[in-house]
């Protein structure tokens, strides 16, 4: 097709041809304007030829140019599967590609493969590809090469678009007549409304009608624009419908999620091919395609123009095309009776055959095949059966107006169903939910002022050709032949059908084709097609792309009170949780000396650590005591008010979730600790039990609400001495494992004095706004002492130099307080608590592993990582909790768990390494450091 | 000198989103409640999420029958102190302090920029006509627990946003990007 000048006004409604803009396609240059579709700018532009069949590599045109089908799905970029018909043009554009070729769309080198279609039929993959069983990797490699529409590009740039959520009373889908109306009609009622319509502007089928058509709706789309309760979101076309009424729509650059308490659906009708031979060929388009493109668009679709119809929307496309200027040359109606508009048609030219149909369309011939030249026209007797008549009529555009299906796919997707309905020869909808309501055309109602359904399809539009490639499914190429194969095969179900002969599976989804397999599978059948079942409709209605579903990305994270002094400090920060934490203070290359070098200072001056991340929760009230005692392993029942317990919980399988540290701040007050992994389930954990139990406290979780920062090392004490408080620091006034509050820096604080990392250490809570500030005093304070901060990573060293065990990482979902050599924490005197049965249960057997501390023999092998096997004898024996390479203790220290035939201090095994190879180790006592705790009793 | 207490936002607040962490607010809960704010002169009706004006300008949340979170006015920091107890005491009887003063992030939303940002980062919907003046939501903003209260002043809708601390600089980052990013 020559490109020609675009028709005049009121022609082309949505372009602006004052905007050309120029792209290019498979290689070419085309201009366009502002408001063309890419396939109407591609049309418009001279180009017929816009894509390749999947199956075939058959010569694809437009359609449907609705978006419904897959003749003209191409690569724009990095992005496949672009739909050229409903793609605004915009400028700036990449290079655009047609699919499925090797060339061009128009001149496809790989078109060969149709020739093989013969020997190609339905069912072939599955039956010819399984046997002998060695050589399907052969097939495979051709097929995985073959397979598939356009490329991913996977180097493309992260895209996400915008996401948001509507709130409605109805949302109305469809923004045509019966839409509007309803719209209206819904909001006069006082219902807060949402219009979603896919055009660019609102008028529905009228917008591609004569100007009086859309005369008649502008005052009801001027009223609706300016009614504040409506929402109207034109370019925007809905995807699905979801439980809870939640209506997802898509538009360019945004996604909607629509809540609504009601759907009107106005989504109109796709309207129906006609089978006959070649019905495929570039130029042989549907009525609705035609009347899109001259009156969207202004493109005139050809230049001489072959009508087939089963209705009276054929006639009248016929007679705008002709007003546009394309000279109607044969109107083939399948109805016996001549009306009005056949004579109007008459009179412009065309010639009239009634009961006739295209029997073939025939293009160019040759290699690459191309658009439509001409057709062969077919009389059609009583029973359908068609008798060529006459020479070829010479054409370049072939118009089929076969009749339409109800576009309910957003009803199915709530449980209706399309059922047959012999009395219009066509599907209507059945079952549909509450709150989901038709309108218009999807009700099958053409004209609104007689609101019943009319008389728009034809039992049989189906004209079947010895020499195939009838097409009844364009997607996967699929003819009368391969139906009726499959139903031979035995696959006469429309499920089973659909499934075996991939019919509806494309990227259309059946919205062409489904109509057509019913009809000829129920023939086939010799049911009745109301008998023939249908298939099931999910969402979405069409292709999405990822940038749509991915939407905006929300990834909590939080950051401590000091998170600013960490980075300014040049900390590598590490995610723990949701958290981030530093995890040493150096840059990347420095790892192994910086953490060397924060663990020295904590073992010979001081260092200082941000502890924010541990979960912390308040339990006020008189039975706070009595809940610690029920919800954790060890006791706190008897806890004196300023001392601090070690925490051990299990779950009610008896298993260790979490540990921490209880404080008694009063009688009816404690504040305490978590791990950071567990600070949300145990807070969630303690709530449930709580209302369980009927207690009388509260409970208050306040991990952000409190900055904790822990200064560890032999002269910590004398750099808190350097602050002002009213806190008595001293051994005596603070002796270990205890707690006090007061003033430190003019901060008011909660010491709490453990020793996690093995050394003198004072644990500081404070209000989350003042750690900065604390953190700026005590590192100011210290500057003298030698105090470094240290991250993660040289705690994780120190206190496994301590051997203290991480909950969680030397732990794992199974493991009792006897494996964990924890036995020590269970109550001595009788009480209940969670997970009591279980814990007792499980203490009554042996274990048969347990958590010990090993060393390696050779002190300077390499460090095992975690979840290493330990091997003894040839067997697994366990595996590696933690290890490091500890200077203070000489050589590489760990934690593992081993059965316990092997848990004897000295004993030998060797450690598989991920790499190969093996590193000899031996059973240690632990702790490793400071095995009497005198530096952390200090 | 760092100053002592320092919010952890440091970005310039895009147009319509104030960050109001600084200023005085306070938490309680406990069945003691009711007559704590009694022997405060505060006011308080007992439908839960429904926030309660005072006459010195500060606003009551109900969060839960015996839950209270206080948001003090811009001349509030005198009355902070009604609202804190020595450490480890309780509040009242039978009433306990919920650390909000500093546990917490406080950001004040402008109607437009509530239009704009409530609907991509909130599955509730807070529009103005289902979201009333002085209603509160308890829920999730973009991932994370929140409690937003709408509050009218001099006709026009602004939007209290309260979380947790340590999420602060997210969500602050969450609404300034939803605030500015493109929709169709």
């Amino acid at each position: 097709m020559t490109a020609l000048p675009r028709l005049p006004s009121p022609h082309g409604r949505l372009i602006d041809r004052s905007q050309p803009i120029g792209f290019r396609f498979d290689g070419r240059d085309v201009t366009g304007f502002a408001g063309d579709s890419l396939a109407s700018a591609l049309l418009g532009g001279g180009e017929t030829t816009l894509a390749r069949s999947f199956k075939y590599r058959r010569p694809r045109g437009v359609l449907s140019l609705s978006g419904f089908d897959s003749n003209v799905l191409v690569q724009i970029g990095p992005d496949p599967n672009v739909c050229a018909d409903t793609l605004p043009l915009t400028p700036g554009l990449p290079d655009i590609e047609s699919q499925n070729r090797s060339g061009s769309a128009a001149r496809d080198r790989g078109a060969w493969i149709g020739l093989l279609k013969p020997f190609l039929p339905v069912g072939f993959y599955y039956r010819s590809f399984f046997r002998p069983g060695n050589v399907w990797p052969r097939y495979e490699r051709i097929f995985r090469a073959r397979a598939g529409l356009g490329r991913v590009g996977v180097t493309s740039v992260h895209q996400a678009k915008d996401k948001r959520q509507l709130f409605c009373d109805v949302a109305v889908v469809g923004g045509g007549a019966a839409g509007l109306a309803a719209a209206m009609e819904a909001a006069r009622a006082g219902g807060k409304v949402c219009l979603v319509e896919a055009l660019p502007r609102l008028g529905g089928a009228a917008l591609y009608g004569p100007e009086a058509a859309l005369e008649q709706l502008r005052p009801l789309i001027r009223e609706i624009e300016a009614q504040p309760s409506i929402t109207v979101l034109t370019g925007a076309f809905a995807q699905g419908l979801y439980g809870d009424y939640l209506l997802a729509a898509e538009a360019a650059e945004c996604f909607y999620k629509i809540r609504v308490k009601a759907v009107v659906l106005a989504s109109g009708a796709h309207e129906q091919p006609i089978v006959f031979r070649n019905n495929d060929l570039p130029g042989v388009m549907l009525a609705s395609a035609a009347r899109r493109l001259i009156w969207l668009y202004g493109v005139k679709p050809g230049t001489r123009a072959v009508l087939v119809t089963v209705n009276d929307h054929g006639l009248e496309t016929a007679l705008q095309l002709s007003d546009a200027g394309v000279k109607i040359e044969a109107v083939a109606d399948l109805r016996g009776t001549r009306s009005a508009r056949h004579d109007a048609l008459a009179e412009r030219g065309a010639a009239i055959h009634l009961a006739s149909a295209v029997y073939e369309a025939t293009g160019p011939g040759g290699y690459f095949g191309g658009p439509v030249a001409s057709v062969q026209l077919a009389r059609l007797d009583d029973d359908g059966a068609p008798t060529p008549f006459g020479p070829p009529v010479a054409c370049d555009l072939v118009v089929m107006a076969g009749g339409y299906a109800p576009a309910a796919g957003l009803a199915c997707h709530r449980g209706a169903r399309l059922v047959y309905d012999g009395t219009i020869d066509g599907f209507r909808v059945e079952n549909l939910a509450e709150g989901v309501s038709l309108t218009g055309a999807a009700n099958n109602v053409f004209n609104l002022a007689t609101e019943t359904p009319e008389q728009v399809n034809h039992p049989f539009p189906i004209i079947p050709h010895p020499l195939g490639n009838d097409f009844v499914d364009f997607d996967e190429d699929l003819t009368v032949k391969d139906i009726k194969y499959a139903i031979a095969d035995g696959f006469a179900h429309g499920e089973l059908l659909k499934r075996y002969s991939t019919a509806g599976m494309g990227p259309s989804q059946g919205r062409q084709s489904a109509l057509a397999v019913l009809r000829i599978a129920a023939r086939e059948n010799d049911i009745a097609p109301s008998e023939m079942g249908t298939t099931t409709a999910r969402p979405p209605l069409r292709g999405e792309s990822f940038a749509h579903l991915a939407g905006p990305c929300f990834h909590p994270h939080q950051r401590t009170p000091m998170h600013r002094r960490h980075l300014a400090l040049g900390a590598q920060m590490m995610p723990a949780g949701h958290w981030h934490r530093p995890a040493f203070y150096g840059g990347p290359g420095e790892r192994e000396s910086a953490i060397a070098a924060e663990a020295a200072a904590v073992r010979s001056a001081a260092g200082l650590i941000d502890v924010s991340t541990l979960g912390k929760i308040e339990i006020f009230g008189p039975d706070a005591a009595r809940f610690l005692d029920a919800v954790y392993v060890t006791t706190h029942g008897g806890q004196p008010v300023g001392r601090v317990r070690y925490a051990l919980r299990c779950d009610g399988g008896g298993s260790i979730v979490d540990d921490g540290v209880v404080c008694r701040l009063a009688p009816e007050h404690f504040y305490l600790t978590t791990t950071t992994g567990q600070a949300t389930a145990t807070h969630r954990h303690m709530l449930w039990l709580k209302a369980q139990w009927r207690m009388d406290i509260e409970i208050s979780a306040v991990t952000g609400a409190y900055a904790a920062l822990n200064i560890a090392g032999p002269v910590s004490r004398e750099i808190l001495g350097k602050l002002a408080t009213d806190i008595d620091f001293s051994s005596d006034g603070f002796p270990y494992m205890t707690v006090r509050m007061g003033t430190l820096g003019g901060i008011r604080v909660r010491a709490i004095r453990v020793g996690f990392v093995g050394e003198l250490g004072f644990e500081l809570h404070v209000p989350a706004l003042y750690g900065e500030a604390l953190w700026d005093r005590l590192l100011e304070a210290g500057q003298t002492h030698g105090i470094k901060p240290f991250g993660v990573e040289a705690q994780r060293l120190l206190r496994l130099e301590k051997g203290h065990a991480i909950i969680g990482q030397d732990t794992d979902g199974l493991t009792t307080p006897q494996e964990a050599n924890m036995a020590w924490t269970l109550p001595k005197k009788p009480r209940e608590f969670w997970g009591r049965a279980a814990v007792q249960a499980r203490a009554k057997a042996k274990p048969e592993r347990l958590l010990i501390g090993f060393r390696l023999t050779d002190a300077s092998a390499p460090v095992p990582p975690e979840c290493c096997l330990i091997i003894e004898d040839g067997e697994i024996a366990g595996r590696v909790t933690s290890a490091a390479a500890s200077a203070t203790c000489g050589g590489v220290i760990g934690m593992a768990f081993v059965s316990a035939a092997l848990a004897e201090p000295g004993k030998a095994f060797s450690i598989k390494l991920p790499a190969g190879g093996f590193i000899s180790a031996q059973i240690a006592p632990t702790p490793f450091y400071d095995p009497d705790q005198e530096r952390q009793t200090l | 000198m760092t100053p002592l207490r320092r919010s952890p936002i440091d970005a310039a607040p895009p147009a319509g989103i104030a960050d109001l962490t600084l200023r005085p607010r306070a938490g309680a809960k406990g069945p003691g409640l009711q007559a704590f704010l009694q022997s405060l002169g505060l006011v308080a009706g007992e439908t839960v999420n429904r926030a309660y004006r005072q006459a010195d300008g500060s606003l009551l949340a109900r969060l839960s029958p015996t839950e209270i979170l206080w948001l003090g006015a811009p001349a509030s920091d005198a009355d902070l102190a009604r609202w804190q107890c020595p450490d480890g005491q309780p509040l009242a009887r039978e009433l306990y302090s919920v650390p909000r003063t500093d546990g917490s992030y406080w950001f004040l939303l402008s109607a437009r920029a509530a239009a704009e940002v409530f609907p991509r980062v909130c599955n509730l919907d807070l529009g103005a006509s289902a979201f009333s003046d002085l209603e509160i939501a308890q829920t999730l903003l973009a991932r994370t627990g929140a409690v937003i209260v709408r509050e009218d002043v001099s006709g026009e809708s602004t939007y209290h946003v309260v979380g947790d601390i340590s999420l602060a600089s997210y969500v602050w980052e969450v609404l300034s990007a939803s605030l500015t990013a493109p929709h169709g």
